[in-house]
């Protein structure tokens, strides 16, 4: 555990330094999800909204807020992808060698890696939350339920974060993995339009992606309600099973790279 | 100069061949997959296959899901000419194979042609994958429209390719791939009309969107697809694709011309 | 110490595409043992493709051998290898392995952090390890602005970060000029005899190994064909004498009947401008050489006896063994 403390710890500085306070960070986190919020906002205007009454948005300000908190929560797990994309670079300048030279704990590395981004993600964080409040005011529900819905989120985005890295590592095309887990995840688990009016093929694969859950949470609390139990269970379910899912993939791929001299399955 | 466009098309063709860019079609394609998706479910779980009037009065009579496959299909055929052909001079100044290239006389126009022509059937391709995923998602169109359709799409690919060399420069001036063509690619599916009416959008917001040749060659399609095109009544997006096309084309080649020789010396150097 | 017992190293080569995947086993290592003992050099030289890289990658832990022991100070390091990367550390030549935004010092406290190193504990080694590489005044500007051999010399502090027992080098000065090389042998010598480090340095430069290494393991296909000191192998091979003789022009004639002399006794170079040439033979057969430029008028003006060098005996050593 001290191992993985102080690895953790060692990582996210260097993420920082490497690569915080660049350009492409702000564009973005900044830029792109604004222009992606506007095409679905509009993509809903091109029908009657009185329609979504039965699924619970009762106005144009609650769609508003119902696709905010969608790119929100999506978009801090975009983050923790990205900090997997510069494993790439890692690979190519032989520093991840180097890294698996050491006997540093390899899940601290990972998870180390994803909380690195995570910091830069705060003022994104807040620049959300601000927007929603503007919308919504400031009413009991969502200022109570922030600090829930901002360690639910965390969490859960650095075990995502931590996956990818896994994934990144034992992959030579990881963007062909990244849109494999990414696109999916953003259609099925409600980041544009709720789960709950998908067919049911669609709603059973949701199930396997944590978003879907801190999309539940989140939502549960702006909307003045809490969160029921079995969301809550099912959001901790969901996630051991990926940290669990994270250190087999570790592990098999420092198995292969001992036989091979090559972390790549793929 | 077409001696230089065959020798390049050949090139990158044998290019292709070896190593098929699969994760940038992939990711295209999927992309713009999954961006149908949402308003196709939308259209079908949600609203029931009804639209807003308001939707009505701005799509000029097309019905909704042939004007967001349409939207979608005409997206990827732009954003895969602005990156096939743009990121090519890039591509080999990271592979260090640019001074070669700078040190020749050949043609620079002669270059960016045999690019565009290599890939115009592989991205071509990329948006007939897009209209047969809306074909089997309900959209329907005449197809006596084929021809004029065709026609306006071969118009639109060229006014793509002369904003393409416009994007090649930007490249290669930021040394940035990333973020310009995301960022591109993005103004374009949320201002040009792929998704939604532009009148949805804030006047100003429209003004803007003229500047992409996306938004007349989307309006159009559009019109070819519902038969009702005629040159009088669209001869302003005519006349619009026509001098955006020559716009981009000049300043982008020039800006070219005129930043090659610093280009060379940083490469050389 | 470092006790390595009959290596061995097959990988599984897949070849063709995915229908039609082949597999071939190719042996990289095959049956090394080898030591390496603390506050010494010790040398791995081999042409390239000749096994040096796996074998390293073995002895770092990086890659476990198909069969064989490596024991680090009593440490399985095929089994415990985690236990056994604390011991030792990889430092390889060229600009890579370092991240090049961050400064020296952000450099090894990342890779310090990954040895589980508290706070206290790194920042005094990583000034102790500055001070060794002379880094101090440049500790906190980017790499990016570091010369080539800044760059290799901050490779050698983080090789050192972890204080370990066995410095691994694969490499170490390849593509740095004459200038750096000295300091970075400097570097090496200081670390085994003052720091009391186990070195293994790889190389393919002969003048390397002879200038640093107490002992050296000469090693093709992936075996090891010959080990001992410097001297010891050139010994060992006795590689033909040279003798380079000097003579006024030499004509057409005399050129032919010398190069018809060539065999697998006598070894003849005639320089290009044909009054000089050097010869690999026993001394015996000097007298013949001297006999024909004798028949043919030719005056001799010198004649010396060549050292033969490490790389001599390398190359010799190494056709050799192709040969046979």
């Amino acid at each position: 555990m001290k191992m993985f403390l102080s690895v953790c710890r060692g990582e996210i500085k260097k993420q920082q330094r490497n690569y915080f306070n660049s350009w492409s960070t702000y564009i973005s986190l900044l830029v792109w999800p604004v222009l992606t919020l506007a095409v679905s906002y509009y993509s809903y205007l091109s029908f009657d909204l009185e329609v979504l009454t039965k699924i619970g948005i009762h106005s144009a300000d609650d769609l508003a807020v119902f696709l905010l908190t969608g790119a929100l929560c999506y978009n801090c797990f975009w983050l923790m992808v990205q900090s997997a994309f510069f494993m790439l670079n890692e690979r190519e300048n032989g520093t991840l060698e180097m890294v698996f030279m050491t006997p540093a704990s390899r899940m601290g590395i990972l998870y180390g890696r994803s909380l690195g981004v995570f910091n830069q993600g705060i003022w994104f964080f807040v620049f959300y939350m601000v927007m929603v409040m503007v919308i919504r005011g400031t009413d009991a529900g969502t200022v109570t339920g922030l600090p829930a819905v901002f360690v639910s989120l965390l969490v859960s985005a650095v075990i995502w974060g931590g996956f990818m890295n896994a994934v990144f590592i034992t992959s030579r095309d990881a963007s062909f993995w990244f849109i494999l887990c990414d696109e999916p995840m953003k259609l099925l688990s409600g980041v544009q339009l709720p789960v709950t009016v998908m067919p049911f093929i669609l709603r059973a694969l949701s199930v396997i992606f944590p978003l879907t859950y801190c999309l539940d949470i989140a939502r549960s609390f702006f909307s003045g309600a809490v969160p029921e139990d079995t969301v809550w269970l099912k959001y901790i379910m969901i996630n051991l099973l990926l940290i669990m899912l994270t250190g087999l993939i570790l592990r098999l791929a420092e198995k292969h790279n001992r036989t091979t001299g090559n972390l790549q399955f793929y | 100069m077409f001696g230089i466009s065959i020798a390049v098309a050949k090139k990158n063709r044998l290019i292709i061949k070896r190593a098929y860019p699969w994760s940038f079609m992939w990711s295209r394609v999927s992309g713009a997959f999954f961006a149908l998706a949402v308003p196709i479910m939308l259209y079908y779980f949600v609203f029931g296959q009804t639209v807003s009037e308001d939707f009505k009065a701005f799509a000029d009579g097309s019905d909704y899901l042939n004007y967001i496959v349409w939207g979608a299909a005409m997206n990827v055929l732009s954003f895969s000419t602005l990156m096939n052909v743009g990121r090519c001079l890039i591509t080999e100044l990271r592979e260090g194979t640019l001074d070669n290239f700078l040190i020749s006389p050949a043609s620079r126009a002669g270059y960016y042609l045999g690019t565009y022509a290599e890939q115009l059937l592989r991205s071509l391709l990329e948006a007939l994958l897009i209209i047969i995923f809306g074909f089997i998602a309900g959209a329907r169109f005449a197809p006596e429209n084929i021809p004029e359709v065709f026609v306006c799409i071969i118009i639109s690919s060229m006014a793509f390719f002369s904003l393409s060399i416009l994007v090649s420069t930007i490249m290669v001036y930021t040394r940035d791939t990333y973020l310009v063509q995301n960022t591109i690619f993005l103004c374009m599916s949320c201002i040009c009309e792929v998704a939604f009416p532009i009148e949805f959008l804030p006047g100003w917001v429209g003004r803007i969107a003229n500047i992409f040749p996306l938004t007349p060659a989307l309006t159009i399609t559009r019109a070819c697809l519902s038969g009702t095109f005629s040159l009088e009544d669209y001869r302003n997006e005519m006349i619009r694709i026509i001098v955006l096309s020559m716009v981009y084309f000049l300043t982008g080649y020039f800006g070219f011309i005129k930043y090659e020789k610093k280009l060379i010396e940083e490469v050389l150097a | 110490m470092i006790e390595a017992t009959d290596l061995y190293k097959n990988y599984l080569i897949k070849s063709g595409h995915i229908w039609k995947r082949k597999k071939e086993s190719k042996e990289a290592v095959r049956g090394i043992s080898l030591a390496i003992r603390p506050g010494q050099i010790t040398g791995l030289l081999g042409v390239n493709g000749a096994g040096k890289t796996t074998t390293i990658k073995m002895l770092t832990t990086m890659i476990s051998p198909t069969s064989g022991t490596i024991v680090i100070d009593g440490i399985d390091a095929v089994t415990n290898f985690m236990e056994a990367k604390k011991k030792l550390n990889l430092i390889t030549g060229g600009e890579r392995n370092i991240y090049w935004r961050l400064t020296a010092v952000e450099n090894l406290e990342y890779f310090g952090s990954l040895y589980g190193m508290k706070k206290a504990e790194l920042k005094s080694r990583i000034d102790e390890v500055l001070k060794i590489v002379d880094l101090e005044d440049q500790k906190d500007i980017p790499v990016e602005k570091y010369s080539k051999g800044m760059k290799q010399r901050l490779q050698i502090a983080r090789g050192l970060i972890n204080d370990p027992a066995y410095l691994f080098m694969d490499e170490p000065t390849l593509g740095l000029d004459i200038v750096i090389t000295k300091s970075i042998h400097d570097y090496i010598t200081k670390l085994a005899k003052n720091e009391n480090k186990g070195i293994l340095i790889t190389t393919h430069y002969i003048f390397e190994a002879e200038e640093l290494c107490d002992f050296i393991y000469v090693i093709d296909g992936g075996k090891i064909i010959a080990s001992g000191t410097p001297q010891e192998i050139k010994l060992l091979y006795r590689p033909k004498k040279r003798f380079r003789i000097t003579a006024a022009m030499l004509t057409d004639e005399t050129v032919n009947t010398l190069k018809k002399l060539n065999d697998n006794d006598m070894e003849i170079i005639i320089s290009q401008e044909s009054h000089s040439f050097e010869m690999k033979t026993e001394r015996s057969n000097v007298q013949k050489i001297i006999g024909v430029l004798r028949k043919h008028d030719i005056d001799i003006s010198n004649i010396e006896t060549v050292d033969p060098t490490l790389e001599d005996a390398l190359y010799d050593m190494v056709s050799g063994e192709r040969r046979g």
